[in-house]
């Protein structure tokens, strides 16, 4: 006889009542979806990257299909620190109080910026950890992604570490040659997390119409065209490093997560399914119950990083 | 409200191209609250290369039905013919904000290009005192447009048409660029521009307008003339359709952007900076 799988997860000191968390900019601040999804389900929710300011976002067109995927230049759009917590934050405490574990997205230009957001958000309640976007430019600096560089991951992991005491996830950007140099560097200024990946950079053209799709030319790809990226990303990071790892790129279904779970994730990010259909992740956490129950795992927590340490023994 | 809704009917309105369809849906939680100007998110099935939904307006509705109006346009819209009675969609809606239609905005002037007819029968449907005007670049089966303008409102009116036609209440008047025309052709606008309507034109308190981006411009500036307000529907790409993705942006007279899924998609038509709109 089957037990009821045990969907809990520890993504270090904090715990989800199950891995399932919205990804960044795709599931807003969590009200707007209020009618439509039970967010009482979740395990968590990461909000819409937070500015200082507000930020009006790129040129459209903002977004377009491709196959398998979607790109988005959104640019980061946002209400800004104000008024996220005068309009947003009521919200998101509320359903804190009935256990779903929120998770505040921080965009910044330069390292002063994501001090003073750690240090705002960490005097309000109901933020259980802070997520440090990685894949924003680095504006004093040329404009080329903080998360490209290890020196710069370092620098501003260590500054945010030491203003704040909540859980600190660091998101990094696949845009790189060697993700565990980037996924160290965030270790070693003292993230509690990983959560990866963002989104790969791309374009998209229009033949007929000899034009770009997208507004700012190049965007980001999600979807379920990037899993298997996301999947060998994950795991060569957790191979090596002895970290937890938020694992998310293109899933859409309940075996999505175990594949993610196996590689090294001990939680899970739903980014673009969330766009695809608003219930999805409702669906996910069904088929992902089920398939527990079906393939006799008691413990979802077990399977983090089975097949990680295959290929340590193996030494792959 | 997401529903998995079930296809009752589809047939072709076009002829001879067959590429505008009508397809009814049985959906009674969106056909209970859906507005005029409002659009429905659909979506064929959760494993496809095509992952994200598609936007439609409500082209009206009937006790627990909603019905669609599509031109076959690419992936999706091409295989949503190929859909039987009894199929199932993904579905959510009814989305976004509909026409201002309060009391001091009627009589209303509806005036349509190609599927942007859609919202506009909507509107229709619901205001009996309301003048259609419609163009269409290379469709004509009018026959099958008065059976579902009958549909809609237990009414038939009479379509007349051309460019010179003489608006009058009580009809819906069709304009078309098709070589198969015969009646008389030309711009939907055409008629607007007809100094022998200005009377007729002048006794409407709004036009309200969906359509390809050129045509809404000059029905904009023509009702502007008129100083009548003037609402578009108005289109951009869209992901989710609920306000979180911020996808559909448009850019707002007041500076910045507006998202269409939210703040629209019908719109007063000053709302929008035409200038930076890449028409
Ligand atoms: C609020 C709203 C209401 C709409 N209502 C209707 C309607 O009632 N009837 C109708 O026929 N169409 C309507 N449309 C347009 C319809 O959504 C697109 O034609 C459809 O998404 C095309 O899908 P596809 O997979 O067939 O084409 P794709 O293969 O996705 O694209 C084919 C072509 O259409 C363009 N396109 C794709 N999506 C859009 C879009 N959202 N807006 C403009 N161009 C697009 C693409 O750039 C491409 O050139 C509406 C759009 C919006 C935003
Ligand atoms: C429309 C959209 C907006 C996004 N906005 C953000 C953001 O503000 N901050 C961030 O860190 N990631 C953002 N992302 C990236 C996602 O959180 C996620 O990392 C990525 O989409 C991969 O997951 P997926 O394939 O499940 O979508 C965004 C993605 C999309 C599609
Ligand atoms: S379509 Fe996603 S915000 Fe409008």
């Amino acid at each position: 006889m089957s037990v009821k799988p045990d969907l809990t997860c520890r993504i270090g000191n904090l715990v989800a009542r199950n891995p399932i968390f919205a990804a960044s900019g795709t599931y807003g601040f969590g009200e707007e979806l209020a009618d439509y999804a039970n967010i009482g389900k979740l395990g968590g929710l990461v909000t819409k990257g937070l500015s200082l300011s507000p930020r009006p976002g790129n040129r459209p067109p903002r977004i377009c299909e491709t196959m398998s995927g979607m790109l988005n230049s959104i640019g980061l759009a946002n209400p800004g620190l104000d008024i996220f917590i005068r309009d947003k934050l009521p919200y998101l405490q509320k359903i804190a109080d009935a256990g779903c574990l929120v998770i505040v997205n921080m965009y910044a230009e330069n390292r002063q910026e994501f001090v003073d957001l750690s240090k705002a958000l960490s005097a309000v309640s109901g933020i259980s950890a802070l997520e440090l976007n990685l894949s924003c430019p680095n504006v004093s600096d040329g404009g080329m992604a903080f998360g490209v560089d290890p020196g710069a991951v370092f620098r501003i992991t260590q500054a945010v570490r030491e203003n704040t005491n909540l859980p600190l996830w660091v998101k990094l950007t696949p845009n790189v040659t060697n993700i565990v140099e980037i996924a160290q560097a965030a270790l070693q200024g003292g993230a509690d997390a990983i959560s990866m990946i963002n989104t790969l950079l791309a374009t998209a053209i229009d033949a007929r119409a000899r034009k770009f799709r997208l507004g700012n030319i190049m965007g980001g790809l999600s979807g379920p065209a990037i899993k298997p990226v996301a999947l060998r990303m994950v795991l060569q990071v957790s191979k090596e490093l002895d970290i937890p790892i938020v694992g998310m790129g293109g899933i859409t279904g309940g075996s999505d997560i175990i594949e993610f779970f196996l590689a090294g994730a001990c939680a899970v990010q739903i980014g673009s399914a969330n766009l695809m259909d608003p219930l999805a992740m409702e669906r996910i956490n069904a088929e992902l119950f089920d398939f527990c129950l079906e393939e006799n795992v008691s413990k979802l927590q077990d399977l983090s990083g089975q097949l990680a340490a295959e290929c340590r023994l193996q030494k792959i | 409200m997401r529903v998995i809704a079930e296809i009752m009917e589809q047939q072709p309105l076009s002829h001879p191209a067959r590429d505008v369809w009508w397809m009814c849906l049985k959906a009674p939680s969106v056909a209970a609250q859906a507005q005029p100007g409002q659009f429905i998110m659909l979506k064929l099935g959760h494993t496809t290369p095509h992952p994200l939904g598609r936007p439609f307006s409500i082209a009206g509705v009937n006790d627990e039905y909603i019905f669609l109006l599509y031109k076959q346009k690419g992936a999706i819209t091409d295989l949503m013919p190929h859909l039987n009675e009894g199929a199932k969609v993904i579905l959510w809606g009814p989305l976004g904000h509909g026409f201002d239609l309060r009391d001091d905005k009627t009589p209303l002037l509806l005036i349509a290009g190609g599927a942007g007819i859609a919202p506009m029968l909507f509107t229709w449907q619901r205001f009996s005192n309301a003048a259609l005007l419609a163009g269409f670049a290379d469709w004509h089966n009018f026959n099958r447009l008065s059976v579902i303008l009958r549909e809609l409102r237990r009414f038939s009116p009479p379509i007349p048409a051309g460019p010179d036609t003489l608006l009058t209440p009580e009809s819906v008047y069709i304009t078309n660029l098709s070589p198969y025309w015969s009646a008389g052709s030309g711009l939907v606008t055409d008629p607007l521009l007809n100094p022998q309507n200005s009377g007729f034109i002048k006794n409407h308190n709004s036009v309200l307008t969906c359509g390809p981006w050129p045509m809404m411009k000059r029905v904009a500036a023509i009702s502007r003339e008129y100083g009548i307000s003037c609402q578009i529907a108005a289109e951009s790409p869209m992901a989710c359709g609920l306000g979180v993705c911020m996808g559909c942006a448009l850019p707002a007279a007041q500076g910045d952007y507006l998202y269409l899924c939210k703040h629209g998609p019908a719109l007063q038509a000053e709302a929008l900076d035409w200038n930076r709109l890449c028409l």
